[in-house]
């Protein structure tokens, strides 16, 4: 294969793909594989890469097989990742396998946490895992697909709705440059509900890391997902999340996702599937970019059915030399009548040096519906900086507090508490950090 | 005053005669033709013909190398049709004539919409390729116009004949906002294009009257190649309008212009288009597919361009004026109408690219799909990173009627300068019940409802039009939806 981009790596995951030992699901990874071979990393030819240029994130000699963890370190990392004042289970992940002895998890019966292994060869598994597409469009899943050793498996048994959230702290303790490929399934059952909270933490920061995620997530009639990801990332990791979810009848969806500054590169897809008349999302999304660092969140909601509705909302703020990528889509099928489906992205580009792609993106073969979206690209409204500046408030606190106001649309509609007020300090403390540094 | 370029009249019969009416009426039409097929010679055939300098070749030559290059685009939202290259005969210069004797020859179907459209008798007579009788004589208005415009230094010619009359002008400024390699279909026309129109205001004129390609003696045949290029120097303004709203048959499928604008110093272009060519059978079979790079560059302080188009005819409309604002203070807009019924596809839009400080843009996008018709809007806007305190926003709305048909945005937003704001807004929704139903009950009947609310919906950008224009383009809007509903 010529013109492949980062060729070294390339050819090293084609030779850990022949020379591995693992047993299952062959049929479905060597198909993923030859599809990722065929195509390799993708190039700033395809659409969806367009403004991320993969080249310098992969140039790195990543080892493509995860060496073996040790426990040292990982209680305290795991303590510090704890979130002030939120009641919640803790489900520890160290470099994608569950780690038992840190986690305090659910009982049995109101939740099932464990192993991908564990449940791979059962039906009713399959029959979630297979009616994705492994083999679609997206290299990165297929690549996934091939190599994920364990996974997570979480199934929310039906008519059991868990108030507490699950904390899912992923902790990596390669000390030397890795690509991983960690895997997640999560299931919610009729008229069950869940709440998940998604944290990561390395042990050895600034590595080159390289994390290709894959999420599945599956709720089924009438259940409740509320799903947040905190994408505070340490320097020199990037990460590629793909995040597929399938909505079936009159289930609700919620998705938070908030990218800040830390991580070389962040980027995620989120695809949502609306398997099923009157559903509801809601995505929501916060991206604080510094640095040279790229934030890239494309975004696809699928109206197949009628009467769905979706709202989404993101926002992003750009200091440094950071460049953020935005691209919602939104299809709504020719028997998707009655949808409803929003759409809006804010940027405040803070940084003469920062950049912001936007590409919002209306499919819509039904006519009954109700779709629009919004974009803006801007900066500081001088009239209220100086308004807050002659009631005796700093230059630099003001434009806190502006940015503060600007994520606030976004930070408002966190359900949970504690979960707003760290995201909140998070904010501020990166803001301080951010601007202490560009000043 | 009835406006449009009627280059094709005999064309338009002919499409008629042979697509929906079998009558046989039979075109004998004389013409120098070169066979089919597309090579250096064809290029060297062109120019020859047209007597050309040698760098005029020269530049073709720049335009076909980089054809040969180029590969057929393939991310544009609909299914490109097979074209052949080769099948096309690159040169046919058909002598006028008049067809028919009168009106009563002509076929009822053309009056019909003629007279929907409100064209006056005489015009009716002209487009239609019957002899034009003694008080319509076109020359003659020309010819008058073409004083006044003399007079003031304004330059308004065929394209050839500037070659001719004014090289130094067309070779200065040809080329230069559409470089021969800049796409598949700017290249081909680079190498092939046969005529079209020049436009040269001079410092400080402003063009009294609307210039427009009806006024422009030894217009034949420009229609599959045409070539436009529009100069207004320091503080001058002129207003020019492309196209007709009678509909344009056309024998010739894939349509390929080059249209240039260039603004200096204080200058302002207003290129107005209202595109009805023949969008094909129930099927979409046989429609013209217009393929045409328009592009302005307002290069002076403070100049601007605007572009309105107003499309409903084609199978396939497939374009984006653009604007590059390099002045200071430049401003570029984009005023859009585009419709879609039966099996027609728009993928049209603008980009607008803000390189100099205090720029200005915006763009109002209005697309209205029926039938099977597929409307996408694709922008651009983007700022460059020395465009301070640049602005924009757009506005692009999708209207609906009737489930079969397809509505799709795809805005690219891209800032590199932190000054800089940005709107974008879209919408999509479908003619409001309510508001049909409120016409029905004052006794308006469907059809007219539906048109009477796409009026409203498009008022904003067919306000941009010159009046004759928006007048005309009203009521094409109404005939081109005729049976999409009910």
């Amino acid at each position: 294969m010529t013109n492949q981009v980062a060729t070294p790596l390339y050819n090293k995951l084609s030779a850990a793909f022949e020379s591995r030992n693992a047993a299952d699901l062959t049929p479905l990874r060597e198909a993923a594989f030859a599809k990722f071979k065929a195509k390799g990393f993708p190039s700033v030819k395809e659409e969806d890469w367009r403004f991320t240029s993969l080249v310098p994130y992969l140039d790195v000699d990543f080892s493509v097989t995860a060496e073996a963890a040790g426990d040292a370190g990982i209680q305290q990392a795991v303590d510090a990742a704890a979130i002030e004042g939120l009641e919640a289970y803790r489900l520890v992940v160290v470099n994608g396998r569950i780690h038992s002895g840190l986690s305090v998890l659910p009982e049995p019966d109101e939740m099932h946490i464990g192993p991908l292994q564990e449940v791979i060869n059962t039906d009713a598994f399959r029959a979630h895992f297979e009616a994705e597409d492994h083999t679609g469009g997206n290299s990165f899943t297929q690549l996934n697909t091939a190599f994920f050793t364990d996974g997570v498996y979480i199934e929310v048994p039906k008519n059991v709705s868990i108030e507490k959230p699950v904390h899912i702290i992923h902790v990596n303790t390669a000390s030397v440059p890795t690509l991983f490929h960690p895997r997640q399934v999560i299931v919610v059952n009729r008229s069950a509900g869940a709440v998940f909270l998604e944290t990561s933490v390395s042990l050895h920061p600034k590595q080159a890391m390289f994390f290709n995620n894959v999420l599945q997530v599956i709720v089924k009639e009438n259940g409740e997902c509320t799903h947040y990801r905190i994408q505070d990332n340490a320097p020199g990791e990037r990460w590629v999340h793909h995040t597929q979810v399938t909505q079936h009848r009159t289930s609700r969806y919620s998705n938070y996702t908030f990218s800040l500054p830390g991580a070389d590169l962040i980027r995620n897809n989120l695809e949502l599937k609306l398997d099923g008349t009157a559903t509801e999302s809601h995505l929501y999304g916060l991206y604080l970019a510094a640095g040279n660092q790229l934030t890239d969140n494309h975004t696809a909601i699928e109206h197949i059915h009628p009467a769905c509705q979706s709202t989404e909302h993101y926002k992003g703020v750009l200091l440094d030399n950071a460049r953020a990528v935005f691209n919602g889509k939104v299809f709504v099928q020719r028997e998707a009548q009655q949808t409803n489906a929003y759409q809006q992205n804010n940027n405040l580009l803070i940084s003469d040096k920062a950049t912001v792609y936007a590409k919002p993106q209306l499919e819509i073969f039904a006519d009954d519906v109700k779709c629009s979206h919004g974009c803006t690209i801007g900066q500081f409204n001088n009239e209220s900086l100086f308004y807050l500046q002659s009631r005796g408030i700093g230059e630099e606190s003001a434009r806190k507090l502006l940015v503060e106001a600007f994520m606030f649309d976004v930070t408002d509609k966190i359900e949970h508490e504690p979960i707003r007020e760290h995201l909140q300090e998070l904010i501020h403390q990166k803001m301080t950090a951010a601007m202490a540094a560009g000043a | 005053m009835y406006l449009c370029a009627m280059d094709n009249d005999s064309d338009i019969l002919e499409q008629l005669a042979e697509r929906e009416y079998e009558y046989g009426f039979v075109t004998d039409i004389d013409m120098e033709i070169v066979p089919a097929g597309l090579n250096e010679d064809t290029v060297r055939f062109v120019s020859e013909k047209k007597n050309e300098p040698e760098w005029l070749l020269e530049w073709r030559m720049k335009g076909y190398q980089s054809f040969l290059k180029q590969e057929m685009p393939h991310w544009q939202n609909f299914e490109m049709p097979e074209m052949d290259f080769q099948k096309i005969s690159y040169y046919a210069a058909p002598k006028k004539q008049a067809k028919y004797s009168s009106l009563d020859e002509v076929d009822p179907e053309l009056l019909r919409t003629f007279e929907k459209l409100g064209i006056p008798v005489n015009e009716q007579k002209h487009l239609a390729g019957v002899a034009v009788d003694i008080v319509f004589d076109s020359v003659s208005v020309t010819t008058t116009y073409k004083k006044q415009l003399e007079e003031l230094g304004i330059i308004f010619c065929s394209i050839s004949e500037a070659v001719q009359n004014h090289p130094d002008l067309v070779k200065k400024y040809l080329g230069t906002v559409v470089p021969p390699s800049d796409n598949i279909f700017a290249s081909l026309n680079t190498a092939v294009f046969t005529d079209g129109s020049f436009v040269y205001i001079p410092k400080g004129v402003r063009c009294p009257m609307e210039l427009s390609t009806y006024f422009r003696i030894n217009a034949e045949n420009t229609g599959q190649f045409e070539r436009t290029l529009i100069i207004a120097d320091e503080g001058s303004y002129v207003s020019y309008l492309e196209g007709c709203t009678a509909p344009m048959r056309d024998e010739n499928q894939l349509h390929a212009a080059v249209v240039e604008l260039i603004a200096m110093k204080d200058a302002e272009i207003k290129y107005s288009t209202v595109q009805n060519w023949y969008p094909g059978d129930k099927d979409g079979k046989g429609g013209i597919y217009n393929f045409v790079t328009k592009r302005g560059a307002c290069r002076g302080e403070r100049s601007k361009i605007s572009w309105t188009q107003v499309e409903t005819g084609s199978a396939i409309t497939w374009k984006y004026p653009s604007v590059l604002l390099l002045g200071e203070g430049s401003e570029g807009e984009f005023y859009s109408v585009a419709v879609t019924n039966k099996k027609q596809i728009a993928d049209t839009g603008t980009k607008i690219h803000h390189l100099g400080a205090n720029t200005k843009s915006r763009i109002i996008s209005k697309g209205i799909s029926a039938g099977e018709g597929q409307n996408s809007y694709r922008g651009l806007v983007q700022i460059g990173p020395k465009a301070n305190n640049a602005r924009n926003f757009t506005q692009c709305d999708s209207l609906l009627i009737g489930n079969n048909c397809g509505a799709h945005t795809f805005p690219y937003i891209e800032s590199k300068n932190n000054t800089a704001m940005l709107e974008h807004e879209a919408t999509t929704s479908k003619i409001g019940e309510d508001q049909v139903f409120y016409l029905n009950q004052r006794g308006i009947d469907q059809e007219k409802a539906i048109a009477l609310i796409v009026n409203g919906y498009a008022k904003e950008v067919l306000n941009q039009l010159p009046m004759e224009f928006a007048v005309e383009a009203q009521k094409l809007l109404s005939l081109t939806l005729e049976g999409s509903v009910g």
